[in-house]
């Protein structure tokens, strides 16, 4: 018995000691964006330095699977286990507002001095109501990508590829490639993703001079003639361009890209990375801004906040500081091939970035014709349930686009108007 | 304390672990989100009681048909099509021939394989133009479906893939066939019966107690489909496998409805113990017992 007692007592007083000095304060630190390369950089390099630099500081760093952050956070919000810091994609920006998850940075922004050095359209949409959720930490956007190789063989200047969407389409029809059988073993065009779209409508629609939602979210534009028009091409592009026996490519396009299964295609500008490390050394490949109406491309900007239930958000202000300083963000960009929301001036120096023509072709039309991807609330129905809905019944020739967008408009009010009546609007936003 | 009481505390102490676990993890949860069916929650926010209106919303929600629609489709093919499939597979690996073990080994792998990998492997299966069964079916000239990117072949596809792992059910019926005695069968070949007959007269009757306990299960097991549509569809295209679990998941994951979301899990709950009342009360009807004299 007097052994239990005394082994008892050591327990007791090894926890009192190690738990009352030199304890060190935990930064919790969650990620839906990474690959092996950024997983490795954040393990080895960032969270190191940052580290050294604030001693008795240690940062707890989780990646989370894209499609499950959104709801790994709200559960732990709920629970009040939220992280300190988060860095969350381009659609969450508004939720995270709403839902008051976010901490308003505005004061640390002044305080820091690096405004002036961000893209403003970076900050446009990190920043409701005037007030700035998150700091930008990289930006992503849409071009297409076309196999030269295969231009060639067809006779087509592989230098000169048509402007317009409407003509990329046309020549995407003449690049499908049959065998004996009648099976398409070659894609011309794959405009868009099949599970993206929503996000290719509203890429479409914005081009076509349309907009999606009212500035102060009191409703919903996308039912307008631009945007029956955008679904109208957006139906023909998935019944006409995409063959009956289209590729399900369930590892996506960039291998069938690569294998030279698919002449041209939609995609960003981490595609440029896939194929450096995948496509063979000889296949050569252009890149390209097609339009319709109005000459645009739109912004994805992912960014970092600082959760309202963090204990302590100065030291977490020091992390978001460290991470978006210039080597650090520029070494983030570089290794993940997104693009840098900090400003690079009229000429591109960096040598990575030089080395490649193809990403200082994304650098330099997201400054110059970039426009940040538009701001939804409650986009978890509003998008995900009802404009894909009606997105679907379109492309499945249920509904015509013009019903389609109307009824989906229809609901899309009547749910603003709900969020409007639970002063969502008036909280984020100051107004009624 | 005497000796009794102090065995039953024992009793309770080396019980405690599960019974806490029990409480924690199965009895509250359920406790509270039927509590929770009467509430709106929307995460992160806090609850707030509004009686039926979660209930009332889901009569009018068409989501709410759909999915159960889509999830009575599901049950209505795959639930009689693998029972069917798992008592022939049974009936074949019941015969004494050389390496039958290995059969069923083959046959019941496909149980034991992750969800989500049988998932990702029946993406493949399925791919219109580079999958095994459209290729199989391009060697007989038939150029096949869309499966998972058509509406209306996508549900049929699941169902296909469904039978294909029909081995953990085959493995009941397989220790139901070998409870049959041996003497029903030696006595109705004496008596002149034919293979057909001995089969309905005889392995089919006896079988029932196990069909009766697969039919159960099976109609529990089909209503909670979630993973193939999660993993595979998400529920689409056009709605076609927005089934009953994924929709009530959507609702509480993705919205982070939990009121709406609980509410509509107390009504699959119901449904489901409906369905098995009306089985076990329609059971006589058809389930034979050996002992049983009717």
């Amino acid at each position: 018995m007097k052994k239990v007692y005394w082994s008892m007592s050591l327990i007791v007083i090894l926890l009192l000691i190690f738990d009352g000095t030199g304890r060190a304060v935990t930064l919790r630190f969650w990620t839906g964006h990474g690959s092996p390369d950024i997983d490795k950089w954040f393990d080895e390099v960032l969270i190191p330095q940052f580290e050294q630099a604030h001693p008795g500081v240690k940062v707890e760093r989780l990646r989370v699977p894209w499609g499950e952050l959104n709801e790994k956070i709200m559960t732990a919000f709920a629970a009040g286990t939220a992280p300190d810091i988060v860095f969350s994609g381009t659609e969450q920006i508004i939720d995270e507002a709403i839902k008051g998850l976010a901490r308003p940075l505005n004061d640390y922004i002044k305080k820091w001095g690096e405004y002036k050095n961000f893209i403003p359209m970076a900050w446009k949409h990190e920043t409701i109501g005037g007030k700035i959720y998150r700091v930008p930490i990289h930006i992503s956007s849409r071009a297409l990508m076309y196999n030269k190789t295969i231009f060639k063989q067809a006779g087509i200047n592989p230098n000169t590829i048509p402007e317009k969407w409407e003509q990329i389409a046309e020549l995407g029809k003449k690049l499908n490639l049959r065998d004996d059988k009648g099976n398409l073993i070659r894609l011309g065009a794959d405009l868009w993703y099949t599970h993206q779209f929503c996000q290719g409508f509203y890429y479409f629609l914005y081009q076509n001079k349309g907009k999606i939602i009212a500035d102060d979210f009191s409703k919903s534009l996308f039912n307008s003639e631009a945007g029956v028009e955008t679904l109208q091409y957006f139906v023909n592009l998935f019944n006409e361009l995409t063959p009956p026996n289209l590729p399900a490519l369930p590892s996506g396009p960039i291998p069938n890209f690569a294998a030279g299964k698919i002449a041209i295609y939609v995609n960003t500008p981490q595609g440029i990375s896939d194929l450096e490390k995948y496509a063979p050394k000889e296949f050569e490949f252009g890149i390209a801004f097609p339009f319709r109406k109005s000459r645009i491309i739109q912004l994805y900007v992912n960014g970092i906040y600082i959760t309202t239930q963090s204990k302590n958000p100065d030291l977490a202000w020091e992390f978001i500081k460290f991470f978006a300083s210039s080597d650090n963000l520029r070494e983030f960009n570089n290794t993940y091939f997104t693009i840098n929301p900090r400003k690079f001036g009229a000429k591109i120096d960096d040598p990575f970035i030089k080395q490649r023509p193809l990403l200082v072709a994304f650098y330099e039309q997201a400054q110059k014709i970039g426009i940040p991807y538009p701001i939804i609330p409650n986009y978890g129905t509003l998008q995900n349930r009802i404009l894909k809905d009606a997105i679907d019944a379109a492309l499945y020739k249920k509904m015509t686009p013009k019903q389609a967008l109307e009824d989906a408009a229809k609901k899309w009010d009547a749910s603003l108007e709900e969020l409007r009546k639970e002063g969502v609007f008036e909280k984020i936003l100051g107004t009624k | 304390m005497k000796s009794s009481k102090r065995e039953e505390l024992y009793g309770y102490i080396f019980v405690s672990p599960w019974l806490i676990g029990y409480i924690l993890f199965i009895v509250f949860p359920v406790v509270y989100s039927f509590i929770l069916s009467f509430c709106k929650y929307t995460l992160p926010f806090t609850v707030k009681f509004i009686g039926l209106l979660n209930y009332k919303e889901i009569i009018r929600d068409p989501f709410f048909r759909l999915s159960l629609y889509n999830t009575l489709y599901y049950t209505l093919f795959s639930v009689p099509l693998g029972i069917a499939t798992s008592i022939v597979i049974a009936i074949i690996l019941n015969m004494r021939v050389k390496g039958v073990s290995v059969f069923r080994t083959i046959y019941y792998m496909p149980a034991v394989i992750s969800g989500v990998a049988v998932s990702l492997l029946w993406l493949v299966v399925l791919d219109p133009s580079y999958g095994l069964i459209n290729y199989i079916l391009s060697l007989l000239h038939i150029r096949g479906p869309l499966w998972l990117q058509d509406p209306k072949w996508s549900k049929p596809a699941l169902i296909l893939m469904s039978l294909w792992q029909s081995g953990g059910n085959m493995i009941i019926y397989l220790a139901g066939l070998q409870q049959i005695p041996e003497q029903l069968y030696e006595a109705a070949t004496i008596d002149g019966a034919n293979n057909w007959f001995k089969f309905w007269k005889i392995t089919l009757p006896l079988l029932t107690p196990t069909i009766f306990l697969n039919l159960i299960l099976s109609i529990i097991g089909s209503f909670q489909i979630f993973t193939q549509a999660y993993v595979m569809t998400g529920g689409g295209p056009l709605n076609s496998t927005l089934f009953y679990v994924l929709y009530l998941y959507q609702k509480g994951f993705q919205s982070f409805e939990m009121g709406y979301a609980s509410a509509l899990a107390w009504i699959l709950f119901i449904i489901v113990l409906m369905l098995t009342i009306i089985l076990f009360r329609t059971s006589w009807r058809w389930v034979y017992y050996e002992a049983e004299v009717k």
